[in-house]
């Protein structure tokens, strides 16, 4: 489109004649203090708790202690730009995050700038960054599934649309991989995904970001990061962003998932803040009010009723425990205010079993409203197996010889943990999950050797797939595992194996 | 910010002594004049905070400067506690409680071209409709604002200059809120 400067003068002009001259009001107060991220300002008589303040430069503050004789505030910004005396403006507003379908598929600071060089993000829509939670009469039970694709999750600690499940665990057990396998099973689910750094290296930030682009994931999800770099103020909004992020898909009748990897850092930089604002600490130096600090960012998740839409928000929250221990102030709070954890043990991930899931730890309090039919006939039974297989191994060590039916339940066991093992970034669906446990609690691979037992799973997945399409989508439809069903499974499962034990034999 | 707080305590036990004298209006005055005299002469304030020169010394030395004896006893107490540094903090804080305890308003006006004695008188009145209380002004001339003035009335803020018009039309314009 060519522009011809005529034109321009005319907009111009127009522009001129409509410009209304006001008298602008405002109210101001003076910087006496900045540093570390917090500032103080003297005068704002009127500033109201959580309010967006305007520093020079273009740098936004948020209101966080009223005090006598000044305000004390965090600051959004670069405070090396500010100095003593400078005019600090009031807005009226409170803060917002941009939102919307055009932040999909980017990476954003928790203001809602982008961090990922593709441009700027094009969107008019804004939402607070606190909100009260929906409340009761907007709410309705968690009833839908959300598949995680991981097959010991999905059997025993099923997660629902709306809940809010807790990752915890030591470092390096595989926390933010299950977080990650649950986005990428996403894929086609209408889904959409928030992934919230908070205090993490750059280096993880970017690898997250790359393995969710090679796995075609990125498209549906949105990364809000502030990383260990960035000033607290960015690292204590950043789950609260991300949350309006998702929420406005939530109140568009869609699903989103959120998860907050991770919620630990998140009550450091918060208890850096209060610290430095002389908020008095209490245990473990946080302040009094870091349980509200979570709970109010985890009472956001929910499932909202057909009349509001029925969209859901859920929340998965990464909380990182030193040596295994989950009696901590901020493990605590978090585990009581969830409907759930999944409980991530170092022992078990370097004894091979991945994910290192502790069964006997772990819980969802929703549990099998958040499953279908099929997966609870199958795997209703599996939690209380592998209970009595952990307290029978336990006792078996010392044991000298055995009878047979516990030798039978010990082998079973084996064969059940080996069936739970997943390599990460290997979503499995609902349907192949089903065969494979109704597989090994109905005794099919108890024969077989724990080292087939990988290939075993991997062949009849394939064959399914190739011979007998239309089992998997049975269960698909269906939903419930009735007799029919299973003979046919039944049927399917020994034919494989048939051909199975040919071909592996010596 | 420490800073603030103590000289909100002297101001205030300042003001109190002088309006139990009935004599604030002039007291203030006085203690102002100390403060710009402190401020102008620098020697004066080397002297006062020089822990060489003995404190007789220093007392003839502020006798000599102010006349009234509360002036004298508060800046000698500031020398003893080595805080003659909040001393125009205190002024401005003493002025401020004066204010609010006579239910006067202090605006301070800033305007490109220097007020006429009518143009001060109208804003003085339509000031004081607004405010609900009477307002006295404090003129002082800002030629960077180019026409138009600046009405600073404690926290809040009145702009009616062409600088910042021409401001808000240039984000109007760039297309920016």
């Amino acid at each position: 489109m060519a522009l011809r400067p005529e034109e321009i003068t005319r907009v111009i002009q127009e522009q001129l004649e409509g410009f209304q001259p006001q008298l602008q009001l405002k109210e101001v107060g003076y910087v006496l203090q900045v540093g570390d991220g917090i500032a103080r300002v003297y005068g704002l008589e009127t500033a109201l708790a959580g309010e967006l303040l305007e520093f020079p430069n273009g740098v936004f503050g948020m209101v966080f202690n009223l005090e006598r004789e000044n305000v004390g505030c965090v600051l959004f910004g670069d405070e090396t730009q500010l100095h003593e005396g400078d005019e600090v403006k009031r807005t009226g507003r409170i803060m917002e995050v941009p939102v919307g379908e055009a932040l999909l598929g980017r990476v954003v600071n928790p203001l809602g700038q982008p961090l990922d060089g593709k441009g700027e993000i094009k969107t008019t829509k804004f939402r607070p960054l606190e909100v009260i939670a929906p409340g009761v009469v907007e709410r309705q039970p968690v009833k839908e599934p959300l598949q995680t694709g991981i097959k010991a999750i999905d059997a025993m600690i099923p997660i629902g649309r709306g809940q809010r499940e807790l990752i915890i665990g030591d470092r390096q057990t595989g926390k933010t991989a299950i977080a990650l396998d649950t986005i990428i099973n996403q894929k086609g689910q209408n889904v959409v995904c928030v992934y919230v750094a908070v205090g993490q290296k750059q280096s993880t930030v970017a690898r997250v970001v790359k393995t969710l682009e090679d796995h075609g994931a990125m498209q549906y999800s949105i990364v809000v990061s502030a990383t260990a770099s960035d000033p607290a103020p960015l690292q204590y909004i950043a789950p609260y962003a991300g949350c309006s992020m998702a929420e406005d898909f939530l109140w568009d009748k869609k699903h989103a998932l959120c998860v907050y990897d991770d919620l630990s850092k998140h009550a450091q930089a918060y208890r850096q803040l209060s610290l430095l604002l002389r908020r008095p600490p209490g245990r473990e130096a946080y302040p009094g009010d870091v349980f509200y600090l979570h709970s109010r960012l985890l009472e956001r998740a929910c499932k909202l009723n057909e009349k509001h839409g029925g969209g859901s928000l859920t929340a998965l929250p990464i909380i990182e425990t030193q040596a295994g221990d989950v009696s901590g102030y901020i493990p605590t709070n978090v585990i009581s205010i969830t409907d759930g954890q999944i409980y991530l043990e170092a022992n078990l991930f370097y004894a091979g079993i991945r994910p290192a899931v502790n069964v006997g730890l772990s819980v969802s309090r929703v549990g099998g409203n958040a499953q279908i039919r099929a997966m609870r006939q199958v795997a209703g039974r599996l939690r209380l197996d592998l209970a009595q297989y952990n307290e029978l191994a336990a006792f078996a060590q010392f044991a000298q010889d055995l009878d047979k039916l516990s030798r039978d339940q010990l082998a079973r066991g084996q064969r059940m943990v080996e069936i739970l093992k997943q390599d990460q970034y290997k979503p499995l669906t609902v349907e192949q999950q089903v065969v494979i446990i109704f597989a090994g609690i109905n005794g099919y691979v108890d024969d077989l050797g724990l080292e087939s037992l990988g290939k075993f799973e991997q062949g009849l997945f394939d064959f399914l797939d190739k011979k007998h399409p239309e089992v998997g989508k049975e269960i698909r439809e269906k939903k419930i595992m009735d007799d029919g069903l299973k003979q046919k499974l039944d049927q399917v499962i020994k034919e494989f194996k048939n051909g199975f034990a040919t071909r592996n034999s010596p | 910010m420490k800073q603030t707080l103590l000289a909100n305590r002297y101001a205030r036990a300042f003001v109190r002594v002088s309006l139990r004298g009935g004599k604030a209006p002039e007291w203030h005055s006085g203690l102002k004049n100390f403060s710009v005299l402190l401020r102008q002469t620098p020697l004066l304030y080397t002297s006062l905070s020089n822990p060489g020169i003995p404190f007789a010394k220093k007392k003839e030395l502020v006798e000599k400067c102010a006349d009234v004896p509360v002036i004298q006893r508060l800046v000698l107490h500031l020398v003893l506690k080595n805080r003659l540094g909040i001393l125009s903090e205190i002024t401005r804080r003493a002025q401020e409680l004066l204010d609010e305890e006579e239910g006067v308003a202090r605006a301070v006006v800033r305007s490109a071209s220097p007020l006429s004695l009518e143009q001060k008188q109208e804003l003085s009145e339509s000031l004081k409709d607004w405010m609900g209380q009477t307002v006295l002004i404090e003129e002082t001339p800002d030629p960077q604002l180019l026409a138009g003035m600046v009405i600073r009335v404690g926290d809040t803020i009145l702009d009616n200059s062409l600088k910042n018009q021409l401001k808000i039309l240039e984000h109007q314009l760039a297309g920016r809120q």
